[in-house]
């Protein structure tokens, strides 16, 4: 999805030349240290942020100048790591606004769809949504991502702010069923261990680069590499020529 | 010919005491004090109603009254500002209240003040305002009134050099880089032990002063005080001046001063008429507010922007010019950071 | 005592080109965050061109729709070339205000220089008051309090059923979230502005048929107790401008019967000005952020 690309702010380049790729029904998780530009990938690939450098593609096609509510209308869903949900609309709103390129009686159907993959947000489909607990207010912002059926999802810390039971039924639960779904999500987590449980694929990112990029499974079992780069940084990157930084294939 | 030059040097004195105030509370403390021109006014009023005399037996109403020698009207006049900088900013600066409520607070005041004096006669004689304020030392130089005018400039030259020295001085102390530190970052200042809300109300109480000794000086030589002379667009006009010569630095701020009210404000009023009666004052109006957008397009940070110091290894300090880019890092806004919600 | 009543009626009246101003500044400083204080000029405009299509010979109903649409062509003008400039500069909020007040010299000053500086006299014909219980009220005033109505009515129902509306107010709350569900914010901010718009230039038509006059300067005396409504009634919220609209536009005549009419304004202002000392919190509504955000 991501083609050696860049993104930063102003004169500060925060990711550098990543690519990083999600197939269809891949959970594939983005895994740092803080300020590794996990967070700015995601904005950049949502286009929230300009392409420095680079190219953003979905599905064979260069979405690097495409407007983000466009990207939204050709299939890419996103659920912020803070404010992913309107506080002072209901949920009933905050779905439709979900599916606002959709015709107005397909959401009705689709909203009801959507409730019955998150059962606890039937009863609350009038009450506003700032007022709703952690989970099921992240449980909402999922569910307004999904209205629209996208085809690829990305997920941006969705357990922050979350307690561990909570955290643990929003990844295992919510995370997984759509895996298993076939939905392609691509996923910024910090919680290590639990994500590693319900990806198939993940990139480890330090500094604005990519240094790891393994199945799950063998990241799971990689523990002193990825203890090594987490708290040490480890030892500075190599030049892409080497493939090192990169991770597409 | 002398007129217009002697005139325009008077004014540029007043303008340039004015954005000096405005600067030290906008530019140096971040404070945006939209009712900036009451407190001109009140030095005005002051002034005059304590050289004037009671006011039974004048065609004129006021409140106080005495005839007071030069030069206690103008020190009357300052402290009139300052005191009132001290009550506003009392109630308004020690609040936690976002800086663009601030400023409309002190908008709102200023407009309520003016209504006021306008409805009630008996404060300031309304809307017919102050006249025949005594000149200083017009009974003992016995000049004609150009060389009155050009002695006005002299005394106003002096003033001004005092003030500038003193500002110049006030801000090169550790007070005056605290005050910086407040603007460009009021909670870690507060963490390093800075009294925030002391520094606002003592910086407000200091340009409010010098608002009220620019307002006193104008009424003196002017003889006259009336409403008409002090409306928002009064502040609007400063504000922009502070903008264009360049904010932070009393330098810009009197280039400011020359700039904007001077050349664009005073000096077209000399022009010959043309047009209809009245089209000349409305040109200068979208002049000056042409001046401004395009100014603020081109050099956001003004004509002069602020130097910044940066202290070198070692202690030493150096300055470097600050790049007129953006507005940001700029003294504080209206920004505020968006609290969770 | 009946004269009391009378002022509530008249307050009413004057609630009406208040109401107006107050829904349309609310949607624009909702939307943008900008305290643009060129609205006073727009409405202006909007007052004068409803004169002069009656002036013309129309009527000056359809001047008051006329007065509306030039209204919300200049609101879209002004905002995509002078506001969005700067905006996209990153001017923070404090800058824009004084960025629209500089456009409002140019507009106000302009317009009152292509007119010399006239202030026009509206004729229309003479009618007798009606009564209604203690209140009198001619068929025009009826009919301009009936408008406000409507306009409320419509605009309240508008943002709450539409899908427009919803968007509008999403867009409000978090334009980088709506953007994320798939909202084209640039258009629903260009609505915005010409509804606005609308809104601004038929306050001010409405406003010059109550007081029968009007020149370049009308709006700014409007301006200030629109500002004062909508921020009063919690600066994003519909309701609550009109209900402050109401609030004022009463208070203002009362005081005026009261025998303090040199302060009705003062009286407005001090109010705002306590409630902003006093509980700053009740004026963030829905739409506080940090940065104008004009264009996406």
């Amino acid at each position: 999805m991501a083609d050696e690309v860049s993104f930063g702010y102003g004169s500060l380049t925060v990711v550098d030349r990543v690519s990083i790729q999600v197939g269809p029904g891949e959970t594939v998780v983005l895994l740092g240290p803080n300020g590794a530009g996990k967070s700015t990938l995601v904005k950049g690939l949502i286009g929230h942020l300009p392409v420095l450098a680079g190219a953003v593609r979905f599905e064979s096609s260069d979405i690097s100048k495409v407007s983000s509510p466009k990207r939204v209308r050709l299939g890419v869903g996103y659920v912020p790591q803070t404010k992913d949900v309107f506080p002072t609309l209901s949920v009933a709103e905050n779905l439709r606004m979900g599916a606002y390129a959709m015709p107005r009686h397909a959401v009705r159907d689709r909203a009801d769809e959507v409730i019955s993959l998150f059962p606890a947000l039937e009863r609350l489909r009038r009450r506003r949504a700032g007022t709703l607990s952690g989970g099921e207010r992240k449980m909402l912002a999922i569910a307004r991502a999904l209205m629209p059926s996208p085809r690829m999802l990305i997920l941006d810390e969705p357990t922050s702010n979350l307690a561990p039971k909570i955290a643990k039924d929003v990844l295992e639960e919510v995370v997984g069923r759509l895996a298993s779904a076939g939905q392609a999500v691509l996923m910024v987590e910090q919680r290590v261990e639990m994500a590693l449980e319900v990806a198939s694929f993940g990139y480890v990112l330090v500094q604005g680069h990519v240094r790891l990029a393994r199945p799950a499974q063998a990241l799971r079992e990689s523990e002193d590499e990825l203890a090594e780069l987490f708290f040490r940084g480890g030892a500075p990157p190599v030049p892409a020529a080497t493939g090192q930084t990169g991770g597409s294939a | 010919m002398q007129a217009f030059v002697s005139i325009s040097l008077v004014y540029l004195g007043i303008y340039a005491l004015s954005a000096w105030s405005l600067n030290l509370q906008y530019g140096y403390a971040g404070i945006i004090n939209f009712g900036w021109i009451v407190f001109q006014a009140i030095g005005a009023y002051i002034a005059g109603v304590t050289a004037l005399g009671t006011s039974s037996g004048s065609f004129q109403t006021y409140i106080l009254g005495a005839r007071l020698p030069f030069p206690l009207p103008l020190l009357m006049g300052t402290l009139a500002g300052g005191v009132l900088a001290l009550v506003l900013g009392a109630l308004i600066l020690t609040r936690r209240i976002r800086p663009d409520f601030q400023a409309v607070i002190l908008l709102v005041v200023s407009i309520i003040a003016a209504q006021v004096v306008i409805a009630t006669p008996s404060i300031f004689d309304g809307s017919n305002g102050l006249s025949n304020i005594p000149k200083p030392f017009n009974g003992a130089l016995h000049l004609s009134d150009q060389g009155y005018q050009w002695f006005y400039v002299g005394w106003m030259a002096v003033l001004c050099i005092i003030v500038f020295a003193g500002l110049q001085w006030l801000c090169r102390t550790s007070w005056g880089r605290a005050l910086k530190a407040v603007r460009e970052d009021e909670t870690l200042a507060a963490y390093s032990g800075i009294n925030v809300p002391l520094l606002r109300v003592v910086v407000f109480v200091i340009g409010g002063a010098i608002a009220g000794f620019s307002g006193a000086l104008l009424a003196e030589f002017l003889g006259t005080w009336s409403p008409d002379a002090w409306n928002f667009v009064e502040t609007f006009v400063v504000f922009v001046a502070v903008y264009v010569g360049g904010r932070g630095n009393h330098v810009g701020a009197l280039l400011g001063a020359f700039l904007v009210p001077v050349v664009f404000g005073v000096m077209p009023s000399f022009l010959p008429e043309f047009g209809y009666p009245g089209l000349s004052a409305n040109l200068e109006w979208i002049v000056i507010a042409l001046l401004w957008l395009v100014t603020f397009y081109l050099r956001p940070a003004g004509i002069l922007p602020e130097r910044r110091y940066v202290a070198k290894r070692g202690g030493a300090s150096s300055s470097a010019s600050m790049r007129p880019t953006t507005p940001s890092p700029a003294p504080p806004t209206m920004d505020e950071p968006r609290t969770a919600s | 005592m009946s004269l009391y009543l009378e002022a509530v009626g008249f307050g009413v009246v004057a609630a009406a080109s208040i109401a107006i101003g107050a829904m349309g500044f609310t949607l624009q400083f909702g939307l943008t965050n900008v305290l643009n204080i060129g609205y006073g000029s727009i409405m202006s405009l909007g007052g004068l061109v409803a004169y002069a299509c009656h002036a013309a010979g129309m009527s000056i109903w359809l001047g008051l729709a006329i007065g509306g649409l030039s209204a919300s062509a200049m609101t879209l003008l002004v905002a995509k070339t002078i506001l969005s400039v700067f905006a996209r500069r990153g001017a923070g909020l404090f800058e824009m205000a004084m960025i629209t007040f500089g456009v409002s010299l140019i507009i106000e000053y302009g317009i009152a220089s292509a007119t010399q500086n006239n202030t026009y006299s509206l004729f229309l014909a003479v009618e007798h008051a009606m009564t209604l219980g203690p209140f009198h009220f001619t068929k025009v005033q009826l009919v301009l309090v009936g408008l406000a109505i409507a306009v409320f009515v419509v605009l309240d129902l508008f943002l709450r059923l539409t899908k427009l509306g919803l968007a509008l107010r999403a867009t409000a709350i978090d334009p980088d979230l709506a953007r994320a569900s798939g909202i084209q914010t640039n258009r629903i901010v260009t609505a915005a502005w010409l509804m606005s718009g609308f809104l601004c230039g038929l306050a001010g038509g409405v406003f010059t048929i109550n007081i029968l006059t009007v020149n370049a300067f009308t709006g700014d005396t409007l301006l200030s107790l629109v500002i004062v409504s909508a921020l009063l009634g919690t600066a994003g919220s519909v309701r609550g401008a009109v209900l402050a609209a109401l609030v004022i536009g009463i208070a203002t005549q009362v005081a005026s019967v009261a025998g303090a009419s040199g302060y009705d304004s003062a009286v407005a202002y001090g109010f705002l000005a306590l409630v902003l000392l006093a509980r700053p919190k009740t004026l963030q509504g829905e739409l506080v952020t940090d940065k104008a955000q004009i264009t996406v």
